[in-house]
């Protein structure tokens, strides 16, 4: 035993030592974006009175106009979104985290949550390098995913050091409002890195039918967001479901399975679903990059249909009424700003 | 749990290290059974309710049969363990299968039943140790072995965690004995061991994984694919199966090793078989030889007049097409191997080859009739495979008859320069290359990672590589093996 012992961790200390000499200086920015998490915490934190948090994957991280959303509804909106690749654990723990009493939460989940698993590990441990206390949520089910993808999340790392996709110079510490700005993200929590850019999506259809009917699958997923309603509403937070806006031509590919889904959903689902698919599924033109990625003029058909969605099932006051609420915490985020970290222009806060 | 991944490879170190510190061989079969239910509910604990009812009701079989010398009794017993292991594959394998195909023979006469659809979920591995545990339950009424004493030595068998979910499946008279004496560690298995898990994680992750991408994409909209591109794709599935299976047994073997067991061999190069016997005697040999010792020698076996043999052949073989999936594209992929595998039979007879022949036969290059040979087989084969791969009967229909619209195409050779225009396809030429090659060199070793005849620093450098090799080309999924849904 001794001796294959000795020759194990002979053989784990050499590769260990090529490990080392590969991922020496070398530092990851694939997803740089996973450090806006802290300045969406302190957004939440800081903004008072009722907020609406909208919640979901790059699909409400691109395709939210919160502004436009401010100026209809009372209450003062947060983007908490990051990408879909935090898996539906992370997103619903990461919701309830932030809300409190009176809030709304609208979730908007890419239907692949329904289908399969998309937690990546390496986005996990990335956000969680800047937020480590996100790392208490982490359940039983997600560990075991980041587990289970643990040798993926090595093997990228390696591939990705040994072409040396490096980031160059190490960033200085930056305030909150620094970093959504530097990443693209307005005050509110949306991206708007890509407005007034070209957009680059083209519709291709796909040989690979994705969303395989998977009746286990959504059964889970239905059980955990039924759970997350139950914790909601002992909160005193109201909580919906709404579909994310996707592209016309993928749509009709998948419109047999999405209906399936839609099906169970309304049956099952303990969460009021204020949209339906159909009326989600946007022309080619109205998308950046991907068929979730809104573009400006896409974000705001989606967020007027959002906001009449929510208008509709919730017992939610008129903006006049409720004036002097958003009022109140806008001027709480912008007091902040002006206290001599950023500057506010337009949607964009411009870093010093 | 599965075996590619890291909490596999954690989980292997946790129980290695604990197994060889406990004393006796009944607390280490303790720490075996109770790491295997770990291992098995880590899909789903739900699932090892049913392990342990088949476990319980085979060892209680098997007691009873040992206590009894009615052969009334004997057999009643018998039909009990019959009836409870092919219940729970029945019903949680093919009842989908049975009520479908119930439905469409009533509304061909005219009857339309009643709509009657349950959800199951197949638990994993259910085909494979339901096999063990009959074959334990029929050897002990054949009186080929006694009787398992031990309740834990039994559990601790029919769970073994490295062969629990695909194989290969082992039979009581040659893996129980190994449960039942004293294990003391040895260097040479256990390194061993190390290099067939080493080499299995490299053909699941760098190859077969790969290959699946390029046949996922044809088989999962066949009618989008034009001749060539299903040709490629199902010489891509042909060795995507065969690593991806291939790569289960070796980890499987490697790890029950390191436990100090000794697993039967489930694949012995078997694309270099020059015939379709000989094909099955090296693919998936666990399986061969319980369907040859429970299916077809009680049917007649080879005894029996020529033509018997050939339909004791295909209906073996269609019955193995239906044990691997509730499909008619199964049914059909078995009966078409049953027939090949018949109509050799029929064939003059030549000198028999078997598993410990050398593959592709003796000399440094395959000889020209030896490598027509094994193209023939091969062609066979993915023939085969696309009806097992295909989503239906209708989708291989499509396929073939796609191919055959095309083979006759005149711009067929141009289509082909530019499908190897294309670096994926290239590269998946280049995998099957170097996998053809390596096993060429190493045919007469037991897996190609056998390489305890180079010195140490030429055995590092090859472990070494095959470990950076994987690390780098990396899983792009995790995709689980492909006889889990089996």
């Amino acid at each position: 035993m001794k001796r294959f012992l000795g020759k194990l961790i002979g053989f784990c200390a050499l590769q260990s030592a090529i490990l080392g000499l590969l991922l020496w200086g070398y530092q990851e920015d694939r997803y740089g974006f996973c450090e806006t998490i802290i300045a969406k915490h302190y957004l939440s934190e800081t903004v008072s009175g009722s907020r609406i948090f909208f919640m979901g994957g790059s699909n409400v991280a691109y395709g939210i106009d919160s502004p436009l959303a401010a100026e209809q509804l009372p209450h003062r909106p947060i983007n908490l979104a990051l990408s879909a690749l935090h898996g539906l654990d992370f997103m619903l723990m990461e919701s309830l985290d932030v809300a409190r009493e009176g809030d709304i939460i609208v979730l908007s989940l890419e239907y692949e949550h329904f289908f399969e698993d998309l937690t990546s590990v390496e986005l996990i441990v990335r956000t969680a390098s800047w937020r480590p206390e996100m790392l208490r949520n982490v359940g039983w089910t997600q560990a075991r995913v980041i587990l289970d993808q643990g040798l993926k999340f090595i093997c990228d790392t390696v591939k990705h050091a040994a072409k040396r996709q490096r980031q160059g110079e190490v960033d200085a510490p930056k305030s909150p409002e620094e970093i959504l700005a530097h990443q693209g993200f307005n005050i509110h929590g949306d991206f708007v890195g890509h407005h007034g850019k070209e957009p680059t999506f083209e519709f291709q259809p796909t040989r690979r039918t994705q969303f395989q009917e998977n009746t286990a699958y959504v059964a889970r997923a239905i059980e955990k967001l039924n759970q997350f309603a139950r914790q909601c509403e002992s909160r005193g937070v109201a909580v919906v479901l709404a579909y994310p806006p996707y592209e016309r031509g993928y749509f009709e590919e998948r419109k047999e399975q999405i209906a399936w889904l839609d099906k169970r959903l309304r049956q099952e689902l303990a969460i009021p679903i204020i949209n339906s698919p159909s009326e989600m599924a946007y022309e080619s033109s109205h998308f950046f990059d991907t068929a979730y990625h809104l573009t400006a003029e896409g974000k705001q058909i989606r967020t007027r249909q959002l906001v009449e969605g929510l208008y509709t099932n919730l017992a939610i006051k008129s903006k006049q009424t409720e004036t002097a609420i958003a009022r109140r915490s806008n001027s709480s985020v912008k007091a902040s700003v002006r206290s001599g970290k950023g500057s506010v222009n337009g949607d964009y806060i411009t870093a010093k | 749990m599965q075996f590619t991944t890291l909490t596999f490879v954690l989980y292997l170190g946790l129980v290695f290290s604990v197994y060889w510190l406990l004393p006796q061989r009944r607390i280490q079969n303790l720490a075996l059974l109770l790491a295997s239910y770990v291992f098995y509910g880590w899909w789903d604990f739900r699932f090892a309710s049913l392990l342990l009812i088949s476990s319980l009701v085979d060892f209680g079989v098997g007691w009873g049969l040992e206590k009894t010398e009615s052969p009334i009794r004997r057999r009643l017993l018998l039909a009990l363990s019959l009836a409870c292991n092919l219940g729970m594959l029945a019903f949680f394998k093919y009842f989908g299968f049975f009520v479908d195909n119930l439905r469409a023979m009533g509304s061909a006469i005219g009857w339309e039943f009643d709509r009657v659809t349950l959800e199951i979920v197949l638990p994993v591995g259910i085909s494979f140790y339901t096999f063990q545990t009959m074959s334990y339950t029929i050897d002990v009424y054949r009186r080929k072995i006694p009787a398992a004493r031990s309740l834990l030595d039994y559990l601790a068998f029919v769970s073994f965690f490295p062969q629990l979910v695909a194989g290969p499946i082992e039979r009581a008279e040659r893996l129980l004995p190994q449960f039942q004496r004293p294990r003391c560690f040895s260097y040479a298995p256990a390194v061993e061991g190390c290099r067939q898990i080493l080499w299995g994680f490299f053909k699941k992750i760098v190859i077969a994984d790969r290959l699946g991408i390029v046949a996922d994409q044809v088989y999962g909209n066949i009618s989008a694919a034009n001749g060539l591109e299903i040709c490629v794709a199902t010489i891509a599935f042909a060795f995507q199966i065969y690593c991806d299976f291939s790569a289960y047994s070796d980890i499987a073997i490697g790890t029950a090793r390191l436990f100090g067991f000794d697993l039967m061999r489930n694949f012995a190069y078997p694309y270099f078989s020059r015939s379709y016997v000989e094909f099955w005697r090296r693919w998936h040999i666990s399986l061969s030889t319980w369907f040859r010792d429970y299916v077809f020698i009680p049917l007649g076996g080879s005894r029996v007049a020529r033509c018997r043999v050939a339909s004791n052949l295909l209906i073996t073989f269609i019955i193995s097409g239906l044990w691997h999936g509730a499909s008619w594209n199964f049914v059909v992929w078995g009966a078409l191997m049953g027939t090949l595998v018949a109509l050799e039979s029929l064939w003059p007879r030549t000198r028999n080859t078997s598993k410990n022949d050398i593959p592709g036969g003796h000399g440094t290059w395959p000889t020209l009739p030896g490598a027509a040979r094994m193209c023939i087989v091969f062609s066979g084969m993915c023939l085969g495979w696309l009806f097992f791969r295909s989503k239906s009967l209708s989708d291989a229909w499509l396929a073939l008859q796609t191919i055959a619209a095309d083979v006759l195409r005149a711009n067929i050779l141009r289509d082909f320069g530019q499908l190897l225009g294309d670096s994926k396809q290239l590269r998946v030429l280049l995998f099957v290359g170097v996998l053809l090659i390596v096993e060429w060199i190493q045919r007469e070793r037991p897996h190609v990672l056998a390489v305890g005849h180079l010195s140490t620093w030429q055995r590092w450098a090859v472990y070494s590589s095959v470990f950076w090799i994987t690390l780098f080309v990396g899983p792009k999924h995790s995709v689980p093996f492909i006889y889990f849904q089996f």
